[in-house]
C-alpha cells in the first residue's frame, strides 16, 4: 500500500515533461516512511512516446508498472513471479469519481524561490497543498497532501515528451493504481489530478511530501498520529533512446486481465 | 554353515557378492540426490518445533535468512552513508530482484536500520530471506551465490543455510581426502601387520565392499524415510573401521589355525566357529547399541543409529560371507606376499610370549595396576565436570570459510545480529482483530519488551512506542481505511495467527538467550489465545538441550542393558558383563574428559589446526558415545572369548587362561586399534570440527581401550575377581548353557 502511493506520485512526475516526441529515462531513490521506519526503493521511469514505464523494488522484489496511455491500460508486472496484471485505467477512473469526485479537491502550488542543480537542469522549489474530501470509517474527513516538489523547466529534455501531454487534457483522463484506487479512492483521485496540473510546469527533480487527515473523529486522530513521508530523489536522467522492449510486456508471463 | 556353504561353493559366493557389488555400487552412486536436510535435530513436539510448524502451516512462512555482507575494496566507496558506497550495493543486488525463490530483500538503504550497518560506518549487510528453507533453501542459496558479483565491494554470504552449505563443502573435501589417507595408510599398515601382502588386501576388500552394500541400503531406506546427508560419513566411517576390525580377527584366527597345522577347510570351520561366531555377537551388540539411538526424540540420531546399523550389518555380513570364501580358496597361499624387511619378524603364540608375560606381570600386582589404571582414567575424565553442551556454529569451520569470516565480522563490527530473533507464533480464539485478542497480544508484547536484554518487539502491537492499546484496536478495525494497518497485518499475521520477532541483546548460543526463551514461555497463559509457540534459534538451542538431558540417560541405560544382557548370553556370567559396562563407562568418561581439554577449552587447537569451540556439540557426544561404546564392546568380547575358550581349556584356571587370553588376542587387538585409529585419525584431519571431534574423539576412546583398559585394568580385574567372573545364579545359568551362544563347544562349569 505505501507503495501503492508512492506510484501515484512516480506516475505523476513521469508525465511532467510533456513538450515533445522523444524518450526519457529517470533514475534515483524513493522512499516511503511510516512510523518511523523508510522503505526505500530504486526508482527508474523512463518514457516513450505515450508510453510510461516505472522499475522498482519492493523488499528485493523487481516490479514494473506499464502504462499506456492511449489504450488506457496500465499493466502491473511481478518480476519474480512471472505475473502480469492488466487494469483499464476508465474504469478505475469511473470507480474514484463516485466517492471523490475531482472538482471536490483543492490545490494551490508556489515557488517558494529554492533552486538546486541536477547536472546541467535547474530544480526549482514549489510549494504544494492539496486537499480533498474523504471518508474514514464512518467519519467525514479531509485527506491532505503537502510539501516539496522540485521541477526543472526550459530543459532541452522537456521537449523531447511532449506528445504525450496531450492526454493531461482529456477529460477522462486518469493515471493511478488499481490497489490504491480500489481502496483509497480519494487519494487516488487527488494524485492523479496533481499530475494533470503539474505536467506542463517541467521536468520532475525530487519531491518531499506528507499526506494527513483533518477531522474532529478518532479515526482522523489517529491518522494524524502516523503520516506518511513520500520522498523521491532522482539523481540522473537521459534523453537516450530506450529499448522498444522495455514498453512490451515480458515474453512467457502469465497474464491475468 | 557359512563355512560350509564357503568350502562347496566358492565360486558361486563369489559371482553372486560381486554380483552384489556391481549393482549396489551402480545403484548407490547417486546417492547424494537422495539425501535431505530434514530428518534435524529438531524434537518433535517441543516449543520451538511447534513454532516451526505452526510458521509453516498456518503461516506460509519458511523463509530462510541468508547475510550479504558488504565491505570495501581497496578502490571502492569506503562510507556506507555515501552515495556512491549505496550505489555500488544497488549494483551487486540488482541480479537478484527478479530471483523467484526470493521472499524478501532488506539493506540499510531500504529500511534505516542502523543495525545493518557496522559501527565503523564501512560495512552494512542486507538480509536476504529464501522462500524456501532446508534442500530447497540449498538449492536457491546456490543459484543465489553464483549470481553475486562487484568489482567495488568485497561481498561474502553468511547464516545459518551459508554455514551449513560451507560445511557440506569442506566436508566432502575432508571425507574424500580422510578416505584416500587412511586407505593407502591401511594398506601399508594391514602388511607390516600381517606380514603378508595376500593378507593385508582381504581386510580392504571387505571394507570396500562393506561401504558400498551401505550406501547401496542406505540409498534403498530413502524409499520409506528421509536419511539426512550426513548418514553416509557415519556409514564410511564406522564401516571402514569395523569391516577391518572384523577381517583382522578372522584373519589372525584362520592363520593361527593354518600354523598349527590344521588343512584350509577345518582352519575355516574352526575359525567360522570361534572368531565367527564371535564376531557375529560383536556385532549384533555394536549394532544393537547403535539402534538405541531410536530413543531420542530428533531424527537425526534416528538416521545415525540406522547408518550405524546398516554399516555394522554390512561389516559383519561381508566378513562372514565373502571373507570365509575368500579365505578357503586361498587357503595357505594367504601367507603369500612377504615383504623382505618383514621375514624374520613372526608372532609368538606360546606360553613365553611377551602378552603373556606382561599379562603375568599384571595379574602379579593386580590390585596396584587397578588402581593406578583407575587413577589415570579419573584424571583424565575430572574436565568432563566442566563440559558444555551446544549445537555447532559457523566456529566448526576453518578460518578461512566465507560463512565464518561473515559470522566474525557481524559478532566485531556490529551492535546487534537481526538474524536471530526469537519468534512467538499466537494463534487466537476468535479473530486477530477484534478487541479481546488484541488486547491479550498487546500485553503479551508488553511483558515480552520488559524483560530484560530484550532490544525491541516487532510485530502487530509494536508499530508506534506512542501507541497505545486503543489505538491498535482502531487501527485494526479499518484495515481498509488505514493502509499502515493492512500492511502490518500482511507482514505479521495470517488468519487467526500471528508473529513477533523478539531482538535481544545476549549472544544467542549464550545461557541468557536461552533464559530468556524461558522467560517468556513462562509469562501467564491468556485465555484469548488457543495456542503460543515460542521458536528461532535460541528455542531451538534450549529444547536441544532440554531433550538430551531428559532421554539421554534412558539412551545410557538401554545400551547398558542390551549389552549386559548379550554378554551374558555370550559369557554366561553376570559379573564380567557388569564389569565390561563400567570399564567401558570409566573409558568413555576419559575420552569426553579428553575431547573438553581439547575440544572445548582449546588445548592444542594450534597443533590441530581448529578453534577452540566453546562447548561440545551434544550430537557428537552421542554419537560417540553410541559408536565408542560399540566399539570397546568389540574388543571386550574379542577378548573374553579367547579368555574364556582358554578357561574352557585349562578347566577354569584362571591365571592361565587370562595370560594365554590376552596372548592370543592381545595382539590383535593392540593392531585392530592401531588399523581403526588410522582410519579415525584421518577423520580427526578434516577441517569440520565437527568431523575432527568425531575422529578425534574415537581414536582417543580406541587408544584408552586398547591400553588402559585392556592391558591393565581387565586382566587386573579378572585376576581379583577369580572364580567370580564366570559365576552366575543357577536359573540364569540354564538359560546360558541351553541357548549355548559362546564359541566353545563345551564349558568348563558343566565339569562342577
Amino acid at each position: 500500500m505505501k507503495h501503492g502511493l508512492l506510484s501515484l506520485i512516480l506516475a505523476a512526475v513521469s508525465l511532467w515533461p510533456m513538450a515533445g516526441r522523444a524518450d526519457l529515462t529517470l533514475s534515483g531513490y524513493s522512499a516511503v516512511g511510516a512510523f518511523g521506519m523508510p522503505m526505500s526503493s530504486q526508482e527508474r521511469i523512463y518514457i516513450h512516446d505515450n508510453t510510461v514505464r516505472r522499475d522498482f523494488v519492493d523488499r528485493g522484489r523487481y516490479f514494473s508498472q506499464l502504462f499506456d496511455l492511449a489504450k488506457h491500460q496500465v499493466a502491473v508486472i511481478d518480476h519474480a513471479s512471472r505475473l502480469i496484471q492488466i487494469h483499464d485505467l476508465r474504469n478505475l477512473q469511473a470507480t474514484t469519481e463516485v466517492s471523490a469526485p475531482a472538482n471536490s479537491m483543492k490545490m494551490t502550488m508556489e515557488k517558494t524561490g529554492q533552486t538546486r542543480p541536477m547536472r546541467n537542469w535547474n530544480c526549482e522549489a514549489y510549494n504544494l497543498n492539496a486537499s480533498i474530501p474523504t471518508r474514514l470509517g464512518n467519519e467525514e474527513t479531509v485527506f491532505h497532501l503537502k510539501g516539496h516538489i522540485w521541477l526543472a523547466s526550459d530543459t532541452p529534455e522537456q521537449t523531447a515528451v511532449s506528445s504525450l501531454i496531450k492526454f493531461t487534457r482529456q477529460a477522462d483522463f486518469f493515471m493511478g493504481i488499481p490497489a490504491v484506487a480500489k481502496v483509497t479512492p480519494a487519494q487516488s483521485r487527488l494524485f492523479s489530478e496533481i499530475i494533470r496540473k503539474l505536467a506542463p510546469k517541467g521536468l520532475p527533480c525530487s519531491c518531499e511530501l506528507e499526506t494527513s487527515y483533518e477531522g474532529n473523529g478518532p479515526m482522523a486522530n489517529l491518522a494524524r498520529r502516523m503520516p506518511t513521508r513520500l520522498n523521491i530523489a532522482f539523481q540522473d536522467f537521459s534523453g537516450a533512446p530506450i529499448k522498444d522492449d522495455m514498453f512490451t510486456l515480458p515474453a512467457g508471463y502469465m497474464v491475468r486481465q | 554353515m557359512l563355512a560350509r556353504l564357503a568350502c562347496r561353493q566358492p565360486w558361486l559366493l563369489i559371482g553372486l557378492v560381486g554380483l552384489w557389488v556391481v549393482v549396489s555400487g551402480l545403484y548407490g552412486l547417486d546417492i547424494q540426490h537422495r539425501l535431505t536436510l530434514n530428518p534435524g535435530w529438531d524434537a518433535p513436539g517441543s516449543g520451538s518445533e511447534l513454532a516451526a510448524e505452526h510458521m509453516r502451516a498456518d503461516m506460509e512462512r519458511n523463509e530462510t535468512p541468508i547475510v550479504l555482507m558488504f565491505s570495501p575494496r581497496p578502490n571502492g566507496p569506503r562510507d556506507v552513508d555515501s552515495p556512491d558506497y549505496r550505489q555500488a550495493v544497488d549494483n551487486a543486488l540488482a541480479p537478484l530482484y527478479g530471483n523467484p525463490k526470493i521472499g524478501s530483500l532488506y539493506t540499510y538503504y531500504t529500511t534505516g536500520n542502523a543495525a545493518l550497518r557496522s559501527n565503523d560506518g564501512s560495512m552494512t549487510y542486507a538480509i536476504i530471506n529464501l522462500k524456501k528453507g532446508q534442500d530447497e533453501g540449498v538449492a536457491a542459496f546456490q543459484t543465489l551465490r553464483s549470481s553475486l558479483a562487484s568489482d567495488r565491494l568485497s561481498l561474502g554470504l553468511g547464516g545459518e543455510l551459508a554455514v551449513y552449505v560451507d560445511v557440506r563443502e569442506q566436508l566432502d573435501h575432508d571425507l574424500r581426502l580422510a578416505e584416500t589417507v587412511s586407505f593407502s595408510l591401511l594398506a601399508v599398515l594391514l602388511v607390516w601387520v600381517f606380514r603378508s601382502g595376500v593378507a593385508a588386501v582381504l581386510p580392504l576388500i571387505v571394507g570396500a565392499v562393506t561401504i558400498v552394500s551401505s550406501i547401496a541400503c542406505l540409498k534403498l531406506a530413502t524409499l520409506f524415510t528421509d536419511i539426512n546427508v550426513y548418514a553416509p560419513n557415519v556409514v564410511s566411517m564406522l564401516g571402514l573401521g569395523l569391516a577391518v576390525d572384523y577381517s583382522l580377527f578372522m584373519v589372525s584366527r584362520f592363520r593361527e589355525e593354518l600354523a598349527n597345522g590344521q588343512e584350509p577347510e577345518a582352519a575355516l570351520y574352526t575359525t567360522m566357529l570361534t572368531a565367527g561366531r564371535t564376531l557375529m555377537f560383536s556385532g549384533v551388540t555394536v549394532a544393537a547399541s547403535l539402534l538405541c539411538l531410536f530413543l531420542l526424540p530428533q531424527r537425526f540420531f534416528h538416521n545415525m543409529g540406522l547408518a550405524g546399523g546398516i554399516s555394522v550389518a554390512s561389516a559383519m555380513l561381508t566378513t562372514v560371507l565373502l571373507l570365509p570364501t575368500l579365505l578357503f580358496l586361498l587357503g595357505h597361499r594367504v601367507n603369500r606376499l612377504v615383504p623382505p624387511f618383514l621375514v624374520l619378524h613372526s608372532h609368538d603364540m606360546s606360553e613365553n610370549g611377551n602378552w603373556y608375560r606382561f599379562s603375568h606381570f599384571v595379574m602379579r600386582h593386580a590390585r596396584k595396576v587397578l588402581l593406578g589404571s583407575l587413577a589415570i582414567l579419573l584424571v583424565m575424565g575430572l574436565p568432563v565436570k566442566d563440559m558444555k553442551v551446544g549445537p555447532a556454529d559457523s566456529r566448526s569451520l576453518p578460518l578461512t570459510a566465507e560463512s565464518r569470516q561473515v559470522q566474525q565480522t557481524l559478532e566485531a563490527h556490529f551492535t546487534t545480529s537481526e538474524i536471530t530473533p526469537i519468534m512467538v507464533v499466537v494463534r487466537s480464539r476468535d479473530a486477530l482483530t477484534t478487541p479481546e485478542s488484541l488486547a491479550a497480544l498487546h500485553r503479551l508484547s508488553t511483558e515480552i519488551s520488559a524483560l530484560p536484554g530484550i532490544t525491541r518487539v516487532t510485530g502487530l502491537m509494536d508499530l508506534d512506542p506512542s501507541f497505545g492499546l486503543a489505538d491498535y484496536q482502531l487501527l485494526y478495525q479499518y484495515p481498509d481505511q488505514f493502509p499502515q494497518a493492512a500492511s502490518a497485518l500482511a507482514e505479521f499475521s495470517r488468519d487467526r495467527n500471528t508473529l513477533m520477532y523478539v531482538h535481544f541483546k545476549p549472544d544467542p548460543t549464550s545461557p541468557e538467550a536461552r533464559e530468556l526463551v524461558a522467560r517468556i514461555r513462562a509469562l501467564p497463559e491468556q485465555p484469548e489465545f488457543q495456542e503460543i509457540h515460542v521458536g528461532g534459534f535460541p528455542a531451538f538451542h534450549l529444547d536441544y538441550l532440554d531433550t538430551l538431558s531428559t532421554h539421554v540417560p534412558i539412551v545410557l541405560l538401554a545400551i547398558v542393558g542390551v549389552i549386559f544382557v548379550l554378554l551374558f548370553l555370550m559369557l554366561g556370567s553376570l559379573l564380567v558383563p557388569l564389569k565390561v559396562v563400567l570399564t567401558n563407562l570409566l573409558s568413555l568418561s576419559a575420552t569426553f574428559g579428553a575431547l573438553v581439554w581439547i575440544i572445548q577449552e582449546g588445548h592444542l587447537s594450534g597443533l590441530l589446526g581448529f578453534t577452540p569451540q566453546g562447548a561440545l556439540d551434544g550430537t557428537i557426544l552421542v554419537l560417540i558415545f553410541a559408536s565408542a561404546f560399540g566399539l570397546s564392546i568389540d574388543y571386550e568380547v574379542f577378548l573374553l572369548s579367547r579368555v574364556k575358550e582358554m578357561c574352557d581349556l585349562t578347566k577354569g584356571d584362571s591365571l592361565k587362561s587370562v595370560s594365554m587370553g590376552m596372548q592370543r588376542s592381545g595382539p590383535i587387538i593392540t593392531n585392530a586399534a592401531l588399523l581403526i585409529g588410522v582410519v579415525l585419525g584421518a577423520f580427526a584431519m578434516g577441517e569440520v570440527v565437527f568431523i575432527k571431534a568425531i575422529g578425534l574423539g574415537l581414536l582417543l576412546s580406541v587408544l584408552v581401550d586398547a591400553t588402559l583398559v585392556r592391558m591393565l585394568l581387565v586382566p587386573a580385574t579378572l585376576r581379583l575377581l577369580g572364580w567370580l567372573n564366570w559365576w552366575a545364579p543357577k536359573p540364569l545359568m540354564r538359560v546360558y548353557q541351553r541357548l549355548n551362544l559362546g564359541e566353545g563347544e563345551t564349558d568348563f562349569r558343566e565339569k562342577h
